[in-house]
């Protein structure tokens, strides 16, 4: 058996994933609503998988990368065979019924841990998604290190569901488990721009999005 | 171990509460007229002397306390036994008649096992409960089985024995109308306005034409066990070790008695100072010991214990299960996965509070602050969106203020309107009046906001944000 016979014969191991693979097969996506983002990530979010979400690092910029996860969220809860179950963690704005509502999310879907300690953030999040009874988890949290990331990740393998984690962006530089990462940030007339720092299927990349 | 509730003096209140569950038997809702049809037989049992033996201290709730006793014992007889206060307990006997042999063994057996009690006791039977009651409060001990023979039976019954208010008797003899036979015959409208409507719903009642609905006694039981720490402790390994003990109990009592709890009071004893109590709450009784175990430790971890502990306890009112569930909550898919989140609810709120963990709900009111809160229990299905301008999709606790250069206010940069302005006003009547012109603007960095001018004060207020 030759060596370079031996090496595909190792790389084709499912623990190990190559960058230049295309859609992990699979793997379970949602589409985000986005044609451009869902080319660009293998299909859309990754289900069962940790997505985190970097912006500024002013209080209201995570805010801004929330109106991604709307084309999503509005599929989810308005999906009669789903039970589009949406636990949303210490936002740091009260998310307004009246401006969900115009968005066309179904309010009775959704579950709001209000103000709570970094601790319980994260016992939470893990809660949340290994109850397997939510199809998505939405936190904003500050600092995290890569203990309680992982143990994220491995909560939402179990629970299959959408795990997403809005993060300040001078995180961007310390590791992360999580499979989708991407730094959001509006733009200055109309949409959004996101930097996919880490995606499945190819190397970093820049978007820009009417969002 | 499992007392009943009077027993227990420390949960009175508790106890009240949990009392006003009143569950039913398999047939649902009781109704006597359905239950004649269905040749149901009613035995009261009549105790004249028991609110005269309570003169010494006499209060309605130690009378109610003496017929539960009572009710208490007839429960042997057949499960279906309801209260009359102060004095009266009916029995629905049609199915016990078989297993004791017949009317007449049964109720020597009942009126043995009652007599120790040396109350004075009268049994009347009867198809309808209205009847039984009326015919034992008169003292004519009547056997009468069949509806048939029912209203000859009831005729010759004397007003003043039917509990009717006193006036309404009065008025009745004005018209020289001493018995139920001739109050029957009575035209039915002139009754009706003679007597009202109440009383001639028990008339009905009585004779069969119309059901009565009762509800059935059902003693709650309680679980109670206390463990002595073996020396003053403030370990919580230790602790949680002796509350998984108790719990263990707990659960074989829930088994043997298919009941299920809906909420844990944990106590911790000290030397020095009284006890402390938590409560562990569920969203609906259960018995799964795994579920309780996990809530118990979670509630644990959240508990600061001040000094040693000299002993714990656990106490839970003990439920009949429901097994016809209708899922409320959140009932999109199978029950399966209901179940998963009410866990998911319950051990969020017992690590975080009850009030951490809410829904949303719309709310109809045009001020901002007042168009929507908080729902305890979320899932109730929301209203569609009013037909109002953009609103955002986040809003502050609170409006920020903004600081103005040059009249025009700023918000990390120079904002570029965008819509506005909405009038928003009024309030007086609950004291939250406002009176502001909102607008939607953009700021340098690409941010969508909802600001308002305060007409009052003319100051800038950021509100919320678009996205």
């Amino acid at each position: 058996m030759s060596s370079r016979h031996r090496i595909e014969q190792l790389l084709e191991h499912p623990g190990i994933w190559r960058a230049s693979s295309d859609s992990g097969a699979g793997r379970r996506v949602l589409s985000t609503g986005f044609a451009e983002l869902d080319r660009a990530c293998a299909g859309g979010w990754p289900v069962g998988e940790l997505t985190e979400l970097l912006s500024g690092d002013r209080v209201f910029h995570s805010l801004c990368s929330f109106r991604l996860l709307l084309p999503v969220l509005r599929t989810l809860t308005r999906d009669r065979h789903r039970s589009g179950r949406i636990v949303l963690i210490d936002p740091p704005c009260i998310p307004y019924a009246p401006g969900f509502l115009a968005e066309n999310l179904d309010l009775s879907r959704i579950l709001v841990v209000w103000r709570t300690h970094r601790a319980g953030r994260f016992w939470s999040m893990e809660q949340a998604l290994r109850s397997k009874a939510c199809e998505a988890v939405i936190a904003w949290c500050e600092s995290a290190d890569m203990n309680r990331l992982r143990r994220l990740q491995l909560a939402a393998e179990v629970g299959a569901c959408l795990a997403v984690l809005f993060r300040p962006e001078r995180y961007q530089r310390e590791c992360s488990p999580a499979a989708l990462r991407a730094c959001v940030k509006p733009v200055r007339t109309r949409g959004v721009s996101v930097e996919l720092i880490r995606r499945r299927g190819g190397s970093p990349r820049q978007l820009f999005l009417d969002a | 171990m499992e007392k009943s509730s009077r027993q227990y003096g420390l949960f009175e209140s508790v106890h009240m509460a949990d009392r006003a569950g009143v569950a039913r038997p398999a047939g649902g809702t009781a109704s006597s007229a359905s239950a004649s049809r269905a040749g149901r037989i009613w035995l009261a049992l009549y105790f004249p002397q028991l609110p005269a033996s309570e003169m010494r201290q006499r209060n309605a709730q130690s009378e109610s306390h003496r017929l539960e006793k009572l009710a208490e014992q007839a429960l042997e007889f057949t499960p279906s036994v309801s209260l009359e206060p102060p004095d009266t307990l009916l029995l629905e006997i049609s199915a016990s008649l078989k297993l004791f042999g017949g009317m007449d063994r049964l109720t020597d057996r009942l009126l043995d096992e009652l007599q120790h009690t040396d109350h004075r006791i009268l049994v009347a039977v009867a198809p309808t409960a209205m009847a039984a009651l009326w015919f034992v409060w008169a003292e004519r001990q009547e056997r009468v089985l069949t509806c048939a023979c029912l209203s000859g039976r009831l005729a010759t019954l004397s007003l003043t024995h039917l509990r009717w208010p006193e006036h309404l008797l009065q008025s009745l003899r004005q018209i020289g109308v001493r018995s139920l036979g001739e109050c029957i015959r009575l035209p039915r409208d002139g009754l009706a306005r003679r007597v009202g409507t109440l009383c001639l719903r028990q008339l009905d009642q009585a004779c069969g034409r119309i059901p009565e609905v009762r509800t059935w006694y059902r003693p709650v039981r309680y679980f109670s066990e206390r463990i002595e720490t073996p020396q003053d402790t403030v370990d919580r390994r230790l602790l949680e070790a002796g509350f998984l003990q108790l719990l263990d109990r707990l659960c074989k009592a829930l088994q043997r008695n298919q009941c299920g709890v809906q909420g844990l009071w944990l106590l911790t004893e000290y030397r020095n100072r009284a006890a402390d109590r938590w409560r562990v709450g569920l969203l609906e009784a259960s018995q799964d010991h795994i579920r309780l175990q996990e809530l118990l430790k979670i509630h644990l971890d959240a508990v600061s214990v001040p000094e040693p502990v000299t002993a714990i306890s656990l106490f839970a009112p003990m439920h009949e299960l429901q097994h016809d569930r209708s899922g409320e909550l959140f009932a999109v898919r199978g029950p399966e996965e209901n179940a998963r989140f009410q866990g998911l609810l319950e051990r969020l709120r017992a690590r975080l509070g009850y009030e951490a963990i809410t829904g949303l709900e719309l709310l109809d009111d045009h001020r901002p602050e007042y168009a929507w809160r908080k729902l305890a229990s979320p899932g109730q299905r929301s209203t569609c969106a009013p037909d109002w301008p953009e609103r955002p999709l986040w809003m502050l606790p609170e409006p920020r203020r903004l600081w103005t250069v040059s009249g025009r206010p700023v918000c990390e940069g120079y904002l570029r309107m965008e819509a506005g302005p909405e009038r928003i006003e009024g309030g007086w009547w609950d004291g939250r009046d406002i009176r502001r012109d909102y607008y939607i603007a953009r700021n340098p960095a690409g941010m969508r906001l909802w600001l308002f001018r305060n007409l009052r004060n003319s100051h800038w207020y950021l509100h919320g944000l678009f996205e």
